[in-house]
């Protein structure tokens, strides 16, 4: 029989500026995760604890998507440049060397569209808040307004859960 | 001498720290949606019960002294036992409870070495013996000199899978042994990479 894992996955890996980060769910804490090549470092915060989560909606999409549109467009014009110049210069030997050019430059300003689409579909960015009895922390994940949606679904209950049990009581 | 009282929790904007109320939350789903009015930030608040309940009562007493035939503290003999530890069974003073986590722990029981949720850092030497055995290998093409680090990283990542065979892994995804295996097969495709070149410069020396 499987062993039942205690940890569960709650926000998709992110790239920061401590490691990669990810966050999960442990039997009465949340668990924060950084980790670099082979060290990994952990934050928890126990359920008990949690007064609110706060999504504050940031510009993030809208920074990235400036800089994907701009590489695309930067990227694409010079694709168009190299591959109208080898259209009016049919059979030259300036024609395979624009026509490789076009193919460099076309194949990044491609991949900048489609990464500025997904960009798009992910929704707005924002940045997560936990507020404790200790104060307000900031999450670096999630990133997103739909998965931070999605991680209070998935914290609701067990924080309900956890909040009805007593405490045993101070003497 | 116990505190404690009525909820006095507040909800700040997160960017300006102005004052909200929650009563102006208006309900999305599990989330409440309110603009800051000083930063006009658009919030999605999710509250929960912690934040309307009082605080939990905390004992700022430092014990009371024991009489004939009371339970007595571990550490205090002098003082009255008021709770057990919940993780080694001690009796406990009011000063020697450590609250933790909802369970009262005793001063010699917080110890990361006796309590893994205290541990902050962890090294995953699955992941470590795999990356010693593949990135050389997948730096060389890119930059020679790297394939003359394989005289430590060989033996370095078959040393680190074998040796730390039985050691801990990551917290959350555990004991990974493929990816140890994946790091022995990488240490010996560099010492056979290494054998090889040397194999090749005696074959071209002798024929030369």
């Amino acid at each position: 029989m499987a062993k039942k894992r205690e940890y569960q996955k709650l926000a998709s890996s992110r790239l920061g500026l401590a490691g990669i980060g990810s966050l999960w769910l442990g039997p009465d804490h949340l668990l924060l995760v950084s980790h670099t090549t082979a060290v990994e470092r952990y934050r928890r915060w126990y359920l008990r604890d949690f007064q609110c989560l706060i999504a504050r909606r940031n510009s993030a999409r809208l920074i990235w998507n400036i800089v994907f549109g701009g590489a695309a467009f930067f990227c694409g014009s010079g694709a168009a440049a190299c591959w109208f110049g080898a259209l009016q210069n049919p059979g030259s030997v300036d024609y395979n060397v624009l026509i490789v050019f076009a193919i460099i430059l076309g194949l990044p300003s491609l991949g900048a569209f489609i990464l500025m689409l997904i960009n798009s579909l992910l929704g707005p960015g924002c940045t997560v808040y936990l507020q404790t009895p200790s104060g307000l922390e900031k999450l670096s994940l999630p990133g997103r307004l739909g998965a931070f949606r999605k991680l209070v679904d998935r914290l609701d209950r067990s924080i309900q859960e956890t909040q009805r049990q007593p405490a045993t009581p101070a003497p | 001498m116990i505190a404690g009282g009525t909820s006095t929790t507040t909800l700040t904007c997160p960017k300006c720290a102005f004052l909200l109320h929650p009563e102006a939350l208006a309900p999305r789903g599990r989330t409440g949606l309110v603009d800051c009015p000083a930063c006009r930030s658009v919030l999605h608040v999710a509250l929960f019960p912690a934040f309307s309940a009082p605080p939990e009562r905390v004992s700022t007493s430092s014990g009371e002294r024991a009489v004939e035939g009371e339970s007595v503290c571990f550490f205090h003999p002098e003082k009255r036992a008021d709770i057990t530890c919940d993780r080694c069974g001690r009796f406990l003073c009011a000063l020697c409870d450590v609250p933790f986590a909802g369970r009262h722990i005793c001063p010699a029981c917080l110890d990361a070495s006796k309590m893994p949720e205290l541990n902050n850092q962890r090294v995953d030497w699955d992941k470590l013996a795999a990356t010693v055995g593949w990135l050389p290998i997948l730096l060389s093409p890119m930059c020679f000199p790297f394939f003359f680090l394989a005289f430590a990283t060989g033996p370095g990542a078959i040393a680190l899978a074998l040796l730390k065979w039985r050691g801990e892994g990551s917290l959350v995804h555990g004991r990974r042994r493929w990816l140890s295996i994946f790091g022995i097969v990488g240490g010996l495709l560099q010492i056979g990479g290494l054998g090889f070149m040397a194999w090749a410069i005696f074959n071209s020396s002798t024929r030369g």
